[in-house]
Formats: structure tokens, C-alpha cells, sequence
């Protein structure tokens, strides 16, 4: 009743939305919002909070305040609602959450400092990854970006940009993060039953220390066409797959190739956790617009992580993600989108033996995703 | 005969035009800037990042962009020719800045005359309006070069 009810009134502020679709902006304060509403179904095991019963209980939204104080200083906060049907993870998060709240200050035309809980300027889609007319899915690439659980979008602390060599034929922008954050950690764990112990899927929240990071993006003398990669580490001083105090080390490297009829886009990152446990994420994706209006996409994307205990090392086939998806833009504003996908892999919400047979299934995500 | 001599004219007039090509039509728009800034030419790459508020002017300053509103034709002439972009994919760019939280785009003035006021009363700011707007002291044109 609570999921219908929500649907009624998220609709009801789709089509507010829309058929309104202007920003609340004057000199010095400017409002804006997206929402993106979705139903989604899956024919197997619990992924991405989808069920075999489907769910409209599948959206995300934000109202974004930026206040300029002047030229060069701005206040940003952003308000956040999101859900992820049945997840788990859910239990987690509330129904409006700050998402965003920081101070920018930019130092002439080519820096800028922030300082707050700010996004952090990771791969192509990390900044926009909810904003649903924005993105060719749903959401953003699951093996490099995940969802729910093992991601930070933000950061604690301080973030500084740097645009170098902007009259040249490859202009750079260069970031740089360091700070705190915080992501859900959830496994398959053993705990105490009452004949011995019994496998749950269980998580919490893990605050990830001293974290660094920095990306470099190139653009070329292409128009649309630009490379970039960087690097991160931070500590985590307790999780489920590290019981002690472990250091993670990453790095990523990407192509984003966005032109007026079609893009392509490809993305990989790669994650070592003192040698106990390895990530490798990768995706590629591209689409093309078959009218103004009307755009197909298709996308695939693998992740796996390797094990290496003084008793265990095995790999585990995590994403195994083909998708297709059917967009219909209204307007810049308004766009429609329908996609299906077809899983191979232990990306499930769950008991999970990961040392078994991969899990297939498939899921079929319809969403209407509005901004203004 | 007098139909056949209109044949012969429409048929020169065709092969003229294809030996010599189509005639550039004279632009819709011009560029403006208040009359306090130097700058008398750009090039037109400098002016869709001074749009796109990705290059400032050559003295350091700020610069202040102003457009039409989405539908006008103004807009989408000025568009095609200074981004070579369709309106819809420098909207979608600046959505993209508004929603990393980078930055907002231009105000959007419904008509010529507000954009012309807008350019007076601030020093930094660059605009177009349709060609045959008269523009008063303290605004005036710019040279558009490729």
C-alpha cells in the first residue's frame, strides 16, 4: 500500500515535473531537480532489490540549491530520495538524505576548491550517475560504479579541479579528492543458530579512512572524444571480507566517445585489497539515435574478484550484465526508457555459495526520468 | 517561345547555381557585447566556450553569456553555427554541469530587448539577438571569425 501510495505521488510529481519543466533560478539562488521513476522485474534471484513479483518501488530523486554568493563562492546542497525495491540494503538508508553539502571557491577560471560531502569526480557518469536523463540506463555501469552496496558516490573532506591547456587541441581536467566515506558492506556470513551456525546475507556500514584519489581526463582535438583514468586508496578498518585493518588500492581508465547521433563509452577499473582480494570491473557501451526522439543502446559489462587466503583462492564471476534498452526523449527533460538484461554471475541479494554454479537470470527495468 | 525562353533562364539559373554553389544565406543573428569591452572580432570557437562559460575574456574577466529562449530560431541559428550543435545538446550539457553541481546555465531572456538590457547592465556579458535589432548606446556588435 506504502509502494502504491509513494508511486501516486511520484507520478504525480513526474508529470508536475514535466509539464512544468523550468528551474527556479534567479541572480543568486538556483533550484533544480530530477526524478526518475522505474518498474522493474526479474525472473530469477533478488538482484538490485528487483524481484520475480516486480516492484514500483524503484526510483531516485534530488532537489539541487546552489546559492552564489558571488562569482567566485557557491553554496551547493542537495537533498536525495532514493529506493531500491526489496534490497536489503535499504534498511539502511533513509527516505531524504543529504546528499550533497558543500562549499565551492574558485581560484580564477581554471581551479576550483571544494569543501564538504561533495561527488567525487570518478570515471564518465559518477557526478550524474542517478540523473536518469543523463544516462543511457537506468542507472549507471553496475560492474564500475555497483549500486546500494560497495560504492561511495561523495566524499568527506576536500576536492580540488584544475583545467589545464584549455586553448590547446587537448585541454586536461584534472581532479584530486581526500577525505572520509562511508558504503554498506554485505556478505553471506556465518553466525550463531541455535544447532550451530547458520549462513545469513547480512550488512553494515563501513567508514573508508584516509581516502585519495585523483582522475585526469583529456579531451582531443575530436569534439566529443576524450580519454582519462585515475588512481585511488583508502583504509578500511573492519569489513566482512577484511576482518582487519586493510588498505585498497585502485586504479581506472576509460574512453568516452559522445557525438551528436551516437556514443560509445567504455570503462575499467581494477581494485586490490593487500593482495587478499582483487577486483577487475569493466564495461563498454554505445547506442545510437534512430530519430530526435527515439535512441537504441546496448551494453555489456563483467566483474569478477579473486580470493587469496593462506586457505582459500578462487575467482568469482560477480557481473555478467548484457542489456539493450529503448529510449524515447520527449524532451532533453523528459525522457522514457525500457531495458532488458540478461545476468550470469553472483550479483544476487542473498545466501549465496560463491564457490558454486554461476546464477542466470534476467530483469527488465521501465522508467520515466524527468529534470528541470 | 515565351515558355521556352523561361526554360532557358530556369535551366542558366540551375547550372549557376550549381557551378558557383548556394549564395551563404546572411546570418539571423549578431553577436553583442557591451560597449565598455574591448574586444571588437572573435573566433567563433572562443565564443561558444565564452557560451559555454569555459574561457573568459581576454583580460581576466568574467564573461556573463544570455540566450533566447529554447524555440526561438535565433537560438537555433546561433547554435548550429557557433557550437555546431542542435539546441537540445548544449541543453544537455549544461544539465549535466547543473547536475555535478559545477555550474548553471545562462539566464534565458524571452525577447531581443531584454537580452540587449541584460548585455547593458553588465560589462561582462556576451549575447545575440536577431540582425536587424537596432542596438543603442553601450551595446554593439562583434565580428564573428572562423
Amino acid at each position: 500500500m506504502r509502494s502504491v501510495r509513494t508511486l501516486v505521488l511520484a507520478t504525480l510529481g513526474c508529470a508536475l515535473v514535466a509539464s512544468s519543466a523550468s528551474a527556479q533560478q534567479d541572480e543568486k539562488l538556483s533550484i533544480h531537480g530530477y526524478l526518475t521513476q522505474g518498474y522493474a522485474v526479474s525472473d530469477s534471484a533478488l538482484m538490485i532489490g528487483i524481484p520475480k513479483t516486480g516492484t514500483t518501488d524503484y526510483r531516485r530523486a534530488a532537489l539541487l540549491l546552489r546559492y552564489s554568493q558571488s562569482d567566485r563562492d557557491n553554496f551547493v546542497i542537495q537533498m536525495a530520495h532514493r529506493r531500491l525495491g526489496e534490497s536489503p540494503s535499504m534498511q539502511f538508508e533513509s527516505d531524504v538524505k543529504v546528499d550533497w553539502a558543500f562549499y565551492e571557491h574558485q581560484f580564477g577560471t581554471q581551479t576550483r576548491l571544494r569543501v564538504g560531502k561533495m561527488p567525487i569526480q570518478f570515471g564518465i557518469y559518477n557526478e550524474i550517475r542517478y540523473v536518469g536523463t543523463q544516462i543511457p540506463f537506468y542507472r549507471a555501469p553496475y560492474a564500475f560504479y555497483h549500486e546500494g552496496i560497495y560504492t561511495s558516490e561523495t566524499v568527506d573532506g576536500l576536492t580540488v579541479s584544475q583545467s589545464l591547456l584549455g586553448e590547446t587541441a587537448f585541454p586536461i581536467e584534472a581532479n584530486a579528492y581526500a577525505g572520509s566515506f562511508s558504503f554498506l558492506d554485505f556478505q553471506t556470513v556465518p553466525v550463531p543458530g541455535p544447532t550451530g551456525p547458520v549462513l545469513v546475507y547480512q550488512g553494515q556500514r563501513v567508514r573508508a579512512q584516509s581516502a585519495l584519489g585523483g582522475s585526469l581526463w583529456i579531451s582531443t582535438p575530436i569534439e566529443g572524444l576524450r580519454i582519462g583514468g585515475g588512481g585511488q586508496r583508502y583504509t578500511v578498518p573492519n569489513a566482512f571480507f577484511v576482518a582487519r585493518k586493510t588498505s585498497f588500492d585502485g586504479y581506472n581508465a576509460g574512453l568516452d566517445a559522445k557525438f551528436e547521433r551516437f556514443y560509445l563509452r567504455s570503462e575499467f577499473r581494477h581494485v586490490d585489497a593487500k593482495k587478499i582480494l582483487q577486483y577487475d570491473g569493466w564495461y563498454s557501451q554505445g547506442g545510437v539515435a534512430v530519430t530526435s526522439k527515439i535512441s537504441l543502446g546496448a551494453q555489456a559489462e563483467r566483474a569478477t574478484y579473486h580470493v587469496r587466503t593462506t586457505t582459500s583462492n578462487y575467482r568469482v564471476p560477480l557481473v555478467h550484465d548484457d542489456a539493450v534498452v529503448l529510449s524515447y526523449s520527449v524532451s532533453p527533460n523528459l525522457v522514457v526508457k525500457t531495458e532488458a538484461h540478461a545476468t550470469k554471475g553472483f550479483n544476487v541479494e542473498g545466501v549465496t555459495n560463491t564457490r558454486g554454479t554461476p546464477l542466470e537470470g534476467r530483469y527488465f527495468i521501465s522508467s520515466l526520468s524527468v529534470a528541470f | 517561345m515565351k515558355r521556352l525562353r523561361l526554360a532557358v533562364v530556369a535551366a542558366a539559373a540551375v547550372l549557376g547555381a550549381a557551378a558557383f554553389g548556394p549564395m551563404p544565406a546572411p546570418s539571423s543573428y549578431k553577436v553583442i557585447v557591451n560597449a565598455q569591452n574591448p574586444v571588437t572580432s572573435l573566433p567563433r570557437a572562443k565564443v561558444a566556450k565564452l557560451f559555454l562559460r569555459r574561457a573568459t575574456w581576454p583580460s581576466g574577466a568574467a564573461v556573463q553569456p544570455c540566450d533566447l529562449p529554447e524555440k526561438s530560431p535565433v537560438r537555433v541559428e546561433f547554435t548550429k553555427v557557433v557550437h555546431g550543435k542542435s539546441v537540445i545538446a548544449v541543453k544537455s550539457f549544461w544539465q549535466q554541469q547543473i547536475f555535478a553541481g559545477r555550474d548553471v546555465p545562462p539566464p534565458e531572456k524571452t525577447a531581443d530587448a531584454e537580452v540587449i538590457a541584460f548585455v547593458l547592465a553588465n560589462p561582462g556579458a556576451i549575447a545575440y539577438v536577431s540582425a536587424p535589432t537596432p542596438l543603442p548606446n553601450g551595446v554593439r556588435a562583434i565580428e564573428v571569425t572562423d
